[in-house]
């Protein structure tokens, strides 16, 4: 279809069934991948979506077209091959793979014999949550920041993350659209706009009638709570539209003074930020204010605090406290954590250029480089303290297989630090190959589409050796770069929302998988039944 | 009641004195601007809203070191006040301090107090909004739509277009800008691919349909927009019907390679420029623009290297049905002006400020260039610096001891002709000739008068002030000629006075300024200017 047409035309030339086709040389091109968009709530066929077929081997290869009216959408004249298949409705920001769960959708073979024409795409009707926020006057609060959170199941684990946040005008009114249907929260941020935030040296604060004008609102939740673990759910399902509210309540801001910041030469910054729901670290509206070399924190409601500070040249430091009317806090960490360490790489005798050990604990990582003889130093770059995984980052894609720590805990791949510790680390290193496992998932000796694949390491602590696909339309699936060990194969016909991160909640799949040992002695594709979810 | 003791910072002093600032301030002064003798008083008043005259509630009112709330009757009284005059500010969210609202500001209003001093009458000028909705030709809400607001101000004497707010609409194709203060606006929508940018490349067919850049009342340019006036507390709509174009790809090379990105806007034959995305290899110098509308335009490429030199390029493309390929374009370093202070006394050369400005009306943001010294020395010698092809006003004054006589390019005389920057040619440097006969004016007014000097010569940056029976003006460094001297009733500031046009119905008192001459004049507010 090249005919340009101005959208006068709209009906018209969608009454016929868009169609486009590729060319490639030399292979038959004579299959077809067809279906229908539908809504999954309603069962409404959904015109005008922008389909995307790609082959999984070139990705920048790919044909666009909209569905008819009647939903329905044809690529023709295909080579065989392994396809992506994507849609995305008018306005929607977000791309939906075919049977897509977070990220990972089933491709569409073609080819002799394989079933890629009338395929059902379910897209989930879009819901949303509007409200306003208001203040203790019932007055709409302008410049207040509204975070959306979500509780879902990300990577095989139950998770709170972010998904949106907006500022919002001097309507008060904010407004989340294109929503998946699950379990979502709000939490709130604002200053009054009255809110007068003097420098340290300052006595007493400036009252206005019965009206105090150094305040703050703290960090507030749907349901009209300030306890991020107290926040209301909101169960969002699909093609919902809720409406809420929240009010902020002012609070007498806090002034925390900040000591030992005579180091820090060009400068000082403090972040302050509270736990939310699930455990979600959400940035307060901190105000640092300084003169003569004396800072103080404000802005805030008293309340639980974790605060960073940081400078040019320091190695500042994170605590979390609980702070009100006569607190302090300290800039530097009390006692640094020291952290070095040697890395072996297995088979060679000095370390490959390039090396470099990484902790990390989801939220924020440390780095430091591997010397020729393999140690490495920390240095005033140390962590602190907390649980870490622990990672060999090179060009040659290596992996940890083993550490070991004095001075620390160990559990799995991860190292636990206190507070003033002298860690010693010992990292067994391998030198990586892309290594990839194919292989097909099978039900009564029939290929199944849309399972979960997992390759899980005998080791259940060493969650990040986990590996994930999702079985394509002829059963088939692909995982890459894999840590060479043993390892349980499993294929569930249902992993939407499955924790498989949690021992608890994957251990009862573990005897309905297959041991492999990686890499496998052979590349014959690895066959493996699939088990059904199991529901409680 | 306790002591208020609050310590103002030079920056909060400064936001407070300052006319023409908009939005919310967080921290005012009205500090006493005469002594006080240590008698405190009560002070009330109310505040209002300027346009209705209704009460305005829970308004924030500063008056020397102490505050008060409005109550529900807009009154307010605040206790323990030293006597003496202060300024007083207001706050409230969605009004703005009569002190800050944009070309309506007016100076704070003085506050006398001591025995037997009236109620305050304070005002407040509620915000105006623009709000609107963009839908599709076929009744679609458009989402994620830009929309752009441009206000229209005055900037010594010119006509300036500034992009004040910018934000997308919802998925119900709405928007809403608030918290604008009272003035001329534009509204616009920019380009916008109909399925979004990351589709970009692949996309063929009706997918590669954008909603084109268009201004209210839907009509393609700047050049046929209509202006919106908006008054104090004025919500104005302002709705949208985007009917989806079809567009081309355009792509090719740049020789060099642009390391640290490029940007790249469509010219049209007014120079009106429509920025349009690019996706560009760094390293190899291989662009695409997924979306270029049809047309005629002046492809213009803006680039700059690591060491901070800019680049440019123009290209004219002609874009019908089908896709352009393989353009190569070359980028040029733009070209540096040397600036020459011809007989100056020994380090004089800074004392002569030079502004090239920009005459493309169209542009948003317009473009001023002022030179740096060489090298970044103090006493380095002055340049021009990415100066991009154009034509421009040259400006030239003095800080003295010497004033302004001749300002050339070449054999082209700058204070008659403007300057014209091409590509390919190196430009002449721009030789200012400096006199020491310098003359001065001193005007005076019976009463209160805004005052413009102007003279034929087109790079003289006209001067303006306003005065009042107290106060006079004194401009020195003046260049012996002549002069013509406005005078204005309302606020200078706001006229367009570097436009002929502008000027011509009011009545001008010519001045001939013989060296050395130190000449004094009354002025008094003649009619109404021409706007």
């Amino acid at each position: 279809m090249t005919r340009r047409c101005p959208f006068a035309d709209f009906a018209l030339l969608l009454s016929s069934l868009p169609t486009l086709g590729f060319a490639y040389q030399g292979t038959s091109a004579e299959f077809t991948i067809s279906g229908t968009i539908v809504e999954h709530a309603t069962g409404r066929p959904l015109g005008g979506v922008l389909v995307m077929l790609s082959p999984t081997t070139a990705r920048d290869r790919q044909l666009t077209i909209l569905t008819a009216a009647d939903g329905g959408f044809a690529f023709r004249n295909l080579p065989p091959a392994k396809y992506s298949l994507l849609a995305q409705r008018h306005g929607d920001k977000e791309i939906h793979g075919y049977q897509g769960t977070e990220g990972f959708s089933t491709g569409v073979v073609t080819g002799p014999g394989l079933i890629s024409e009338n395929l059902t795409f379910f897209l989930e009707a879009p819901a949303s949550i509007s409200g306003t926020i208001v203040d203790e006057d019932g007055e709409p609060v302008r410049q207040a920041s509204v975070v959306l959170l979500r509780k879902a199941v990300l990577l095989g684990q139950n998770q709170v993350s972010q998904m949106d946040q907006k500022v919002i005008g001097s309507s008060g009114r904010f407004r989340f659209a294109h929503l998946s249907p699950g379990t979502y929260f709000i939490a709130v941020q604002a200053q009054p706009w009255y809110a007068q935030f003097q420098g340290p040296g300052t006595e007493g604060s400036q009252t206005v009638g019965s009206r105090d004008l150094d305040v703050a609102y703290p960090v507030t939740y749907y349901g009209d709570t300030t306890n991020g673990a107290a926040a209301a759910p909101i169960s969002l399902t699909e093609g919902a539209s809720i409406m809420v509210q929240i009010a902020l309540h002012a609070v007498p801001a806090i002034h925390i003074p900040i000591l030992g910041t005579e180091t820090f030469q060009g400068g000082m910054s403090a972040a302050a930020s509270v736990e939310g729901p699930g455990g979600i670290m959400l940035f307060a509206n901190a105000v640092t204010i300084g003169a003569n070399n004396t800072y103080e924190l404000t802005g805030l409601a008293p309340g639980r605090y974790t605060v960073q500070f940081g400078g040019e040249g320091e190695p500042g430091s994170r605590q979390t406290v609980d702070l009100a009317a006569g607190s302090t806090l300290s800039a530097r960490s009390g006692a640094p954590i020291s952290v070095t360490g040697q890395v072996v790489f297995e088979g060679i005798d000095h370390s490959p250029n390039g090396v470099g050990v990484l902790l990390s604990d989801g939220k924020q990582s440390f780095h430091a480089g591997v010397r020729q003889d393999g140690s490495f130093d920390f240095g005033s770059r140390a962590p602190v303290p907390g649980r870490y995984q622990v990672y060999v980052s090179s060009a040659d894609k290596a992996y940890v297989k083993s550490i070991a720590a004095k001075g620390a805990a160990v559990y799995g791949g991860t190292v636990e630090m206190a507070e003033g510790a002298s860690v010693q680390l010992s990292v067994l290193a391998a030198k990586g190959v892309r290594s990839k496992l194919d292989g097909i998932a099978l039900k009564d000796d029939k290929p199944v589409a849309a399972a979960m694949v997992l390759l899980v390491p005998q080791e259940l602590d060493r969650k990040a050796l986990i590996r994930r696909d999702q079985s394509d339309s002829d059963g088939t699936f692909t995982l890459s770069e894999i840590v060479p060990g043993r390892y349980t194969l499993l294929a569930i016909d249902d992993g939407r929302e499955l924790a498989y991160q949690d021992a608890d909640v994957i251990k009862p799949y573990l005897p309905g998988g297959q041991l492999i040992e990686f890499p496998p002695k052979s590349d014959a594709p690895v066959k493996v039944k699939v088990v059904s979810r199991r529901r409680q | 009641m306790r002591a208020h003791i609050f310590v103002p910072t030079v920056g909060m002093l400064i936001r407070a004195l300052c006319a023409g600032q908009t939005g919310d301030v967080r921290n005012n002064y009205s500090g006493p601007v005469a002594p006080a003798n240590g008698h405190a008083y009560t002070i009330t008043g109310s505040v209002s809203n300027s346009v209705t005259g209704e009460p305005v509630r829970r308004a924030l009112v500063h008056i020397g070191q102490s505050a008060a709330f409005s109550g529900a009757d807009g009154r307010f009284q605040i206790e323990g006040v030293l006597e003496g005059q202060y300024s007083a500010v207001v706050q409230r969210p969605g009004f703005f301090d009569p002190a800050q609202a944009g070309s309506f500001a007016v100076p704070a209003p003085m506050i006398t107090v001591g025995p037997n001093a009236p109620p305050v009458a304070l005002t407040l000028i509620p915000e105006s909004v623009i709000e609107g909705r963009v839908l599709n030709n076929t009744g679609e809400p458009v989402e994620n739509a830009q929309v752009q607001v441009i206000s229209e101000q005055i900037l010594r004497g010119r006509k300036t277009l500034q992009v004040t707010g910018i934000l997308n609409t919802d998925d119900a194709g709405e928007y809403r800008i608030e918290n604008l203060s009272p003035g001329k606006y534009y509204v616009q929508i920019l380009q916008q691919p109909v399925f979004g940018w990351s589709n970009g490349i692949a996309a063929e067919g009706r997918t590669r349909e954008v909603y084109p850049e268009q201004f209210y009342p839907n009509v393609p340019d700047l050049a046929s927009a209509q202006a919106l006036p908006l008054g104090p507390g004025e919500n104005v709509r302002a709705d949208f019907t985007a009917a989806p174009k079809a567009t081309v790809r355009v792509s090719g090379v740049t020789v060099p390679a642009a390391p640290n990105g490029i940007f790249a806007t469509l010219q049209d034959a007014n120079g009106g420029e429509t920025q349009v995305g690019i996706q560009v290899n760094p390293r190899t110098g291989k662009w695409t623009l997924p979306f270029v509308p049809p047309g005629t335009w002046n492809l213009v490429f803006r680039a700059q290297d690591q060491p901070g030199e800019a680049y440019y390029a123009e290209q004219r493309i002609e874009v019908r049905g089908s896709d352009i390929e393989n353009l190569q374009i070359a980028l040029q370093p733009l070209p540096a002006i040397p600036v020459h202070v011809l007989n100056a006394v020994d380090a004089q050369a800074q004392s002569v400020q030079i502004r090239l400005i920009s005459q493309n009306a169209q542009r948003l943001n317009r473009q001023e260039f002022v030179p740096t010294t060489e090298g970044g020395k103090p006493s380095g010698a002055l340049v021009l610096r990415d100066v991009p092809p154009g034509v421009y006003t040259v400006e030239a004054q003095s800080n003295g001891p010497l004033c302004v006589d001749s300002v050339s390019s070449g054999s082209n005389d700058l204070t008659r002709d403007p300057l014209v920057v091409a590509l390919g040619s190196p430009p002449q440097p721009i030789q200012v000739g400096l006199r020491e006969d310098c003359a001065s004016l001193v005007i005076t007014a019976q009463s209160q008068v805004g005052v413009i000097l102007v003279s034929d010569s087109k790079a003289f940056e006209p001067k303006v002030t306003s005065i009042g029976p107290s106060t006079e003006a004194n401009f020195g460094m003046l260049a012996p000629g002549a002069y013509r001297l406005y005078g204005v009733a309302s606020n200078p500031y706001n006229l367009e006075y570097t436009n002929p046009d502008v000027l011509r119905n009011l009545e001008a008192q010519e001045i001939i300024l013989v060296p050395h001459a130190t000449v004094a004049v009354s002025a008094t507010a003649s009619g109404r200017a021409s706007q």
